[in-house]
């Protein structure tokens, strides 16, 4: 009995200092998460929530320091408050700089839980295409462009693509408009740039794409003079030849859902790109999804 | 009879005392309510949506330090909500005027 006693006071001393430290909140690793986030453009692609964060944080510190210098927490006396200063004076030499809270209310982790929904909506927002061109928040950022507006892709591209229409016969005019007047745009759904983006060696069209393509279908329906072109194209992972046959293989699957939809096979043509024309680099799996995409360009008919 | 008029002074004090900082943060509160409201009105969540995150940020902290009646905690935030829905109705109508 007595062995299973002093067993039991020793584990209770040799968890009882781990177990405190535990009970810590590390401020400084919230800190850093979200300066981390401010590197990937958090202040630009989400900027409520990071005020919000800061907020918090700034609060949270504060308290840490008030711990420190040993303050009450409702009301200071005149010569507490010198106190805690003259405290403060001493120990200014040997300040810990990490930021360790004990917490000991439950608003302290209440703070903790809100700060963490608030980063991972951070992050959320920097990985999100809120003007839905296909391109992430943080990419447009890094790019230059509004991440707010649908932006058009980049000029290199779009200068080769003219080329390429230069090569078409003369019967057949391909315009890819890029000025559209304000009232054009809103009524053409094909003035805007449309792509759409496809999962790792597949061709299916995603769910969230097809409202879009019914507009598109509708558009065509009631638009007897407009032809479209709608060319596929993938990322870097892959044989070339394998890839042109996937790209073509996507642009094919976005017409049989026009075609489904009742517009004339006749009126759009496909062609498939595979690994060139990319929107960014490859170099991470968000931006290959970019990449992997079907566009449409108009084509109308000379008069 | 002696212990009981010191009871009844002493809880009116206190009572008083009470209600007089409940007041102060009551009237803090809902000035960092209007700020806010006047930041919103101005186009802050548009223009200004950092500072206008930071006002909303202290403001909630505010409320939640009231509710645990930490009354000094509560009006720093709400102070500091005043402050930074001030900032963002300066950078809305800055924005406003170039």
């Amino acid at each position: 009995m007595k062995k299973i006693a002093l067993s039991l006071l020793t584990l209770s001393i040799i968890i009882s200092p781990s177990f405190s430290q535990t009970g810590k909140i590390n401020i400084s690793d919230l800190e850093n998460r979200l300066n981390k986030l401010k590197e990937m453009h958090a202040l630009e692609c989400s900027p409520v929530e990071v005020g919000k964060v800061e907020s918090y944080l700034e609060s949270l510190k504060h308290e840490v320091e008030k711990d420190r210098n040993g303050e009450e927490d409702i009301y200071i006396s005149p010569t507490n408050y010198l106190q805690s200063l003259d405290k403060a004076g001493k120990n200014e030499g040997k300040k810990d700089k990490s930021y360790m809270l004990q917490p000991k209310k439950k608003s302290d982790i209440d703070y903790v839980i809100v700060i963490n929904n608030l980063l991972s909506q951070i992050e959320k927002n920097i990985y999100s295409d809120k003007d839905k061109d296909g391109i992430p928040c943080y990419k447009e950022v890094e790019l230059g462009l509004n991440p707010n507006i649908p932006d058009k892709r980049e000029e290199k591209v779009i200068a080769k693509e003219e080329n390429k229409q230069q090569e078409i016969p003369n019967q057949v005019v391909e315009t890819k408009e890029n000025k559209p007047s304000q009232q054009n745009q809103e009524e053409n759904p094909l003035n805007q740039p449309v792509r759409i983006h496809f999962y790792f060696n597949r061709a299916d069209i995603k769910k969230e794409y097809l409202p879009y393509l019914n507009i598109v279908a509708k558009y065509m329906k009631t638009h007897q003079n407009v032809k479209i072109k709608i060319v596929g194209y993938t990322d870097n992972i892959g044989s070339k030849s394998y890839n042109q046959k996937l790209a073509l293989k996507r642009a094919q699957a976005v017409k049989n859902y026009l075609v489904k939809l009742g517009v004339n096979p006749s009126r759009i043509v496909i062609e498939g790109v595979g690994k060139s024309d990319y929107i960014v680099s490859n170099s991470k799996e968000l931006d290959r999804f970019t990449n992997r995409r079907a566009e449409f360009y108009i084509i109308k008919l000379s008069e | 009879m002696l212990r009981k008029i010191f009871i009844l002074i002493f809880t009116f004090v206190g009572l008083t005392f009470a209600f007089e900082r409940n007041i102060t943060l009551s009237e803090y509160l809902e000035e960092a309510q209007k700020a806010l409201k006047i930041a919103y009105e101005n186009g802050a969540h548009v223009k200004a949506q950092y500072e206008y995150g930071k006002a909303l940020g202290y403001y909630n902290i505010a409320k939640e330090q009231a509710s645990d009646f930490q009354t000094e905690k509560a009006i720093e935030a709400a102070k500091k909500s005043i402050e930074w829905s001030l900032k963002a109705i300066e950078k809305t109508t800055a924005g406003a005027e170039r």
